[in-house]
């Protein structure tokens, strides 16, 4: 149900921690994600992060593995839920840069959108992506998601102002495909 | 600080309460402005909501309260602040059915940007429309909003899906717009 061509989606485990701290203080890869200040987090934030996680709440975290090694490269989720449109908001990171370029993330993307139509049977999965992530971006348009707008100046990082690129796909599109 | 010409933007007391939540229980009014189920609140929801205004927190929600005569006419706030990219998002209802289409919306909503970027020090002021919202986007593009994405199908309301406007107005461009005004 959870597994693509070149990656699975699993449960978050405790091992998993300490390699997802590393991923997300990479510089590189907090920019691309975080819309914060980049403090770096501690292990004890990311411990409590993933004790969040659960079957029993409305938000959906996965950890990336790739299937040929199982080896855990990232995480992808659904962030926010609204029922009532039957619309969802989801993320992805690869955080181990490896695989980086390779369609490990366009896979994983493709069995998280799956998982929204099929098993949460939504209407509409949407993102935000930061203007200058041009290999997201593509990734996106890959799975089959539209540019809806261009949400200007709202992101600042390393010292610039830049746009956020909103992103939807309807079932009915996802369906034709 | 606060005061238009119409309108001036107060702080919410003990005795709008029930005004206020009868305006949000009118169900044309309801239907405009959020996608939820429009469940009617209990008088008990609207008195917690008035008592966590706060000078103390990072939220603003303000009385309208139209100047002729002191009357309470509805509310507009600003609902989320990013500090780091200066960015907060607001949003504006007119309960009083009275009050509509005459420029008192448009009025609050020009003295509650001013707020945002004279007192807040903000870069840019965002909301978001439902689409079949006519007065209301008319009321933002003159305050000098622009369209910038159309969420398609994110809001469910009337039995229907319906995209979402997401509008904005940057600093540099209200900025012009106060010195066009003042020529």
């Amino acid at each position: 149900m959870h597994t693509g061509k070149l990656v699975r989606l699993r449960e978050c485990r405790k091992e998993d921690i300490p390699l997802a701290q590393r991923f997300l203080n990479d510089s590189e890869t907090r920019a691309l994600i975080g819309m914060g200040i980049p403090y770096p987090y501690t292990l004890a934030d990311e411990e409590r992060r993933v004790e969040k996680y659960s079957a029993g709440n409305d938000t959906y975290n996965f950890a990336i593995e790739t299937l040929e090694r199982g080896r855990y490269i990232g995480r992808c989720g659904i962030n926010e839920i609204d029922w009532n449109a039957r619309t969802v908001s989801i993320g992805v990171w690869i955080g181990d840069k490896k695989y980086w370029g390779y369609g490990y993330g366009t896979d994983a993307m493709d069995v998280l959108i799956r998982f929204c139509f099929e098993q949460m049977n939504i209407n509409k999965v949407k993102l935000g992506v930061f203007s200058f992530n041009e290999r997201a971006r593509h990734c996106y348009e890959k799975c089959g998601f539209a540019v809806e707008g261009v949400l200007r100046r709202e992101l600042c990082v390393n010292g610039q102002y830049h746009d956020i690129i909103e992103m939807g796909m309807l079932r009915s599109e996802w369906e034709a495909r | 600080m606060y005061t238009g010409k119409l309108v001036r933007l107060r702080e919410y007391r003990e005795e709008d309460i029930p005004l206020s939540n009868a305006f949000f229980n009118d169900n044309e009014i309801r239907g405009l402005m959020d996608s939820g189920t429009g469940y009617p609140h209990v008088l008990a929801d609207t008195k917690r909501w008035v008592e966590k205004n706060s000078a103390s927190h990072d939220t603003y929600c303000f009385a309208i309260e139209a100047l002729d005569n002191g009357r309470f006419i509805g509310r507009c706030d600003i609902c989320r602040v990013d500090w780091k990219a200066r960015v907060a998002k607001v949003g504006i209802l007119i309960g009083d059915k009275r009050y509509r289409g005459k420029g008192y919306g448009t009025d609050a909503m020009e003295a509650l940007i001013r707020f945002c970027f004279e007192q807040m020090n903000l870069n840019k002021v965002k909301l978001d429309v439902f689409s079949f919202n006519t007065r209301a986007r008319r009321c933002y593009e003159k305050c000098g909003f622009i369209a910038e994405g159309v969420l398609r199908r994110e809001i469910y309301a009337r039995g229907q899906y319906h995209d979402n406007i997401a509008m904005g107005l940057l600093r540099i461009e209200w900025e012009a717009r106060q010195k066009d005004k003042s020529f």
